[in-house]
């Protein structure tokens, strides 16, 4: 059996003559913040954010030289696993981040490391002494003077060395991780593929990979290694008389692992409620022929929760609706990565509110939409 | 006869053989106006919402693009989302959406700064004090349909610029 879950993602990163930053992904962002997600997670390791976020690139997989295969061999360093790599809200702080980011640690490697040993004069440096501060580049060693972006880009475009990389990486429980030879020495990457970009005459470079360690097999039988729990605790209220229920107050415990933009992960989380209250209260239409296929279904009929539905605080204030999401700290085993939550608040969402209904009325609804004839129909029984 | 109204501040002259032609289908047709968003067709979702001042009234109020007829807009001024940004510089409401994260896919949020900036716009003009604030907003932008954000950071957004404004204000 084949896992649902192999991915394989893809990005580039440029640096520009006036060392400013672009990021290039396969992945669409269709509103929920990947661009915004794919500029900011460059930031520590290139010591800026990208500038530019160019979504939706297809034209990078065919340029990794990479030849993808469901019986892949490993030893082969141009041949990777064939991975669904699409564009849900789940996949970018997991996935589409780890892609960026590690193409970001190859370039480091390949060019600003490079660069920094030939204005500071000090070919001892290695990688693990470099450290932005205040967006320069300085090193543990002593008496290096900090080097701006500007002074990086014009070192690494008058000696053309790399001016951008291209990575590819493969998931399936472990990133599948090679060694690379870059600057004259095998660095250890999680990713699949590595180009390199060279300004000079638009060249590429593409560096064999050696040392393959596989995916985890025993993960190909597993639909999901990575996933985001939350719990939530919903009260509510309803009317007896009509069958009404209205959401008075949520509080969403969520582990997303390391969180990149936080703004973005409440967004999805009160994106997710939303979504959820619809469900369970509102969404209905009948299967069939007099369902949507009908052609006579508009916003008048089919209910989804408006902004008096929901609870639209964010902090619960006495006498207020709100929804307050508590993110758990990111755990030793996150090790700094996110998990990539869409709507994974929504799902418990639904039994929460049911179980509410129970206590209030001491019925046990159990058939979605739970509307308020069916509210009405359980307390005659 | 000619249908005569001010769109963005611009006098506009329709011919009378047009009257039943939906409003929304002009700007995008006509005037190239494509910010107000069509979505349901049907006055349900408040996507295409406007801001409309016609005599007698005085007050901006709210109106749905995409079903009202051209007729009704004899005599009226309204204002589109491509009138609310003064040249680059973009409205304490647009600012604040921009801000708390408001928006995802971005589809309804025209309609939320036309409703938004009419409560804003009532309030400066009546301010009643933060006492009945949430109420208030409840009332103005309610109506609306936003599929991707859940609400809580429209909402956030428009309390906050309104505090700001009557703190302001003293």
């Amino acid at each position: 059996m084949r896992s649902t879950f192999a991915v394989s993602v893809v990005a580039a990163i440029h640096y520009g003559e006036d060392g400013s930053i672009t990021v290039r992904t396969d992945a669409v962002d269709f509103g929920n913040g990947s661009s915004t997600t794919l500029s900011v997670v460059v930031g520590p390791i290139l010591g800026a954010n990208a500038k530019e976020v160019v979504t939706g690139d297809y034209t990078l997989f065919p340029q990794t030289g990479l030849t993808p295969s469901s019986t892949p061999d490993w030893d082969n360093p141009w041949s990777t696993a064939t991975g669904v790599g699409s564009s849900s809200a789940c996949l970018t702080a997991f996935h589409q981040v780890h892609v960026v980011q590690e193409t970001a640690r190859a370039y480091m490697q390949s060019a600003v490391l490079p660069a920094a040993r030939l204005l500071w004069n000090r070919p001892q440096i290695v990688y693990d002494d470099l450290a932005w501060v205040e967006g320069r580049l300085t090193a543990k060693a002593a008496g290096v003077s900090p080097l701006t972006h500007d002074r990086l880009a014009q070192a690494i475009y008058s000696r053309n060395l790399p001016s951008g990389a291209l990575g590819h990486a493969f998931f399936q429980g472990s990133w599948v991780t090679g060694r690379y030879a870059v600057d004259g020495s095998p660095v250890t990457l999680e990713l699949d593929g590595l180009t390199l970009y060279f300004s000079a005459n638009g060249d590429r470079k593409r560096i064999d990979r050696t040392d393959t360690v596989k995916p985890l097999q025993s993960a190909s039988r597993c639909s999901r290694t990575v996933w985001s729990p939350c719990a939530n605790i919903v009260a509510l209220m309803v009317d007896k008389l009509t069958g009404a229920v209205r959401i008075e107050n949520i509080i969403s415990i969520l582990n997303a692992g390391h969180v990149h933009v936080p703004e973005l992960v409440s967004g999805q989380s009160q994106g997710g409620v939303a979504m959820a209250i619809g469900y369970t209260l509102l969404e209905d239409m009948p299967g069939g022929i007099a369902g949507p296929a009908s052609g006579a279904w508009n916003l008048n009929r089919y209910h989804v929760p408006r902004l008096a539905d929901v609870p639209h605080r964010s902090r619960y204030e006495r006498g207020q609706r709100a929804q307050e999401l508590i993110i758990l700290p990111e755990t030793s085993e996150d090790s700094g990565r996110g998990r990539g939550i869409a709507e994974a608040v929504m799902c418990s969402i639904a039994p929460a509110i049911s179980n509410a209904l129970r206590d209030a009325l001491g019925v046990r609804y159990s058939s979605l939409p739970i509307t308020p004839a069916k509210i009405l129909a359980g307390l005659r029984q | 006869m000619t249908i005569r109204f001010a769109v963005n501040g611009v006098m506009r002259n329709v011919d009378d053989a047009r009257r039943d032609e939906k409003l929304i289908d002009f700007l995008h047709e006509d005037l190239d106006l494509t910010g107000t968003k069509l979505c349901c067709g049907i006055a349900i979702c408040h996507a295409c919402t406007l801001s409309i001042k016609k005599p007698p009234n005085r007050e901006a109020t709210p109106i749905l693009a995409c079903s009202t007829p051209l007729w009704m807009m004899d005599g009226a001024e309204i204002m589109t989302i491509e009138g609310v940004a003064q040249g680059d510089s973009l409205s304490p409401i647009q600012e604040a959406f921009i801000k708390e994260f408001s928006f995802q896919c971005g589809y309804c949020t025209p309609g939320f700064v036309m409703a938004a900036q009419i409560l804003l716009d009532r309030l400066m003009a009546a301010p009643r004090g933060p006492a009945d604030l949430d109420a208030q907003i409840e009332t103005a932008l309610g109506g609306h349909i936003c599929r991707c954000t859940g609400y809580v950071r429209y909402f956030e957004a428009v309390r906050k610029t309104v505090e700001a404004i009557l703190r302001r204000n003293g």
